[in-house]
């Protein structure tokens, strides 16, 4: 290895070490909840002070409060299973499509009052940004909360485009609406081997 | 009395609020439009769920806008100094118009978060940002005023949650003008 590549070496060891013992505004968020001391750190590193301040800390421990429902909202010990979808007499290619849709709603629904309260402060966040402000942040933290909301737009595009008895039967099917646990009640229909 | 609260409710009072952002200007009287059919199905979506939602705020804030003076006879019972009395009204007058729309406000901040979430056109995400300046910055000024509210003694703060005449929407513009 000649001097140059030793160079680059130590210099790409020394980059690594430097982003590993700071992490950033991605990993913090990525790691929820996000920690006071971190929180404290993520402000003045953006220079964030006065009423700005008071309204992003607010926003961050609503993120929280958010991350913390939506687990609670995925870990639901209610599982479906196939016996409760055959008398729906729907083709069993529809199941996920199916799940899938009303996973999305009833999750909505399970976050609904956190989210709410998230949005409302991230916008207030984002207005009271100047135009040529660094949104960086704020893009990042609606990211890791508002995206599902265009997942979920996808999933009732596909679930309007079933056929009309498919829709109908489903959206009768009270046992649908309570909130389930996706992934396991998946497992249980198709018999996945865990 | 902050600058963007007194322009908020000035603009509020004939129900023309608007903004620019850069070489767009958007005014808040419905219906609002905006080219949707360039953008894909869930941008397109969500877009077109933002512009109702505008519209329904548009038409919530107009409901909720009132008249109502309070008369320097029922702000003189709270015993208070006039720089308390700004604070009080200002307070009281926003905490007022968050009620009043909170459903309507809820859903359009949930729809704002959504679009600039997955809004991939810099036009589209300036469009959407301007919505939510005009919608969005008296919210702001809240948290500066309910901060000052909080700071007042106990006592005031007590007979202004006590005065049945703050409890209600009215107009702070029309009521301050009696003080001038």
């Amino acid at each position: 290895m000649n001097l140059f590549s030793a160079s680059l070496v130590v210099g790409l060891l020394l980059n690594v070490s430097t982003v590993a013992a700071t992490p950033d505004y991605q990993e913090i968020l990525n790691k929820p909840p996000v920690q006071p001391s971190e929180l404290n750190t993520l402000l003045d590193n953006f220079g964030i002070e006065g009423f700005e301040r008071q309204a992003m800390s607010a926003l961050i421990e609503s993120y929280n409060r958010l991350q913390s429902k939506r687990k609670e909202c995925e870990n639901v010990d209610n599982v479906l299973n196939k016996s409760q979808l055959s008398p729906l007499k729907i083709n069993m290619k529809h199941y996920p499509l199916v799940l899938h849709y009303f996973d999305g709603l009833n999750k909505n629904q399970c976050e609904s009052a956190e989210f709410s309260e998230f949005s409302k402060l991230l916008v207030v966040n984002h207005a009271a940004k100047g135009q040529h402000s660094d949104f960086t942040f704020l893009e990042a933290i609606n990211a890791a909360s508002s995206s599902r909301y265009a997942h979920f737009i996808e999933a009732e595009a596909r679930f309007n485009t079933l056929p009309e008895t498919v829709k109908e039967a489903t959206l009768k099917a009270g046992f649908l609406q309570i909130n389930f646990n996706y992934l396991k009640s998946i497992e249980q229909i198709y018999g996945f081997e865990r | 009395m902050n600058r963007q609260l007194f322009i908020s409710i000035l603009f509020g009072l004939v129900f023309a609020q608007q903004a620019n952002a850069e070489s767009m200007s958007v005014d808040l009287t419905p219906p609002i439009e905006y080219p949707v059919e360039q953008l894909a199905p869930v941008q397109k979506a969500l877009l077109s769920e933002l512009l109702n939602s505008v519209t329904q705020l548009g038409d919530r804030k107009a409901a909720c806008e009132n008249a109502r003076v309070i008369t320097p006879k029922q702000l003189h019972s709270l015993n208070i100094t006039p720089q308390q009395r700004g604070i009080v009204l200002s307070y009281f007058y926003i905490h007022q118009k968050r009620e009043c729309e909170a459903e309507e406000y809820g859903e359009f901040a949930r729809l704002v978060a959504a679009n600039l979430a997955v809004q991939k056109q810099s036009d589209v995400l300036r469009f959407v940002n301007a919505l939510n300046t005009v919608s969005s910055s008296v919210y702001f000024d809240y948290v500066e005023t309910e901060l000052e509210f909080n700071q007042l003694p106990e006592s005031v703060r007590n007979k202004a949650y006590q005065a049945e005449f703050l409890q209600h929407p009215f107009s702070l513009m029309h009521t301050l003008e009696q003080f001038e």
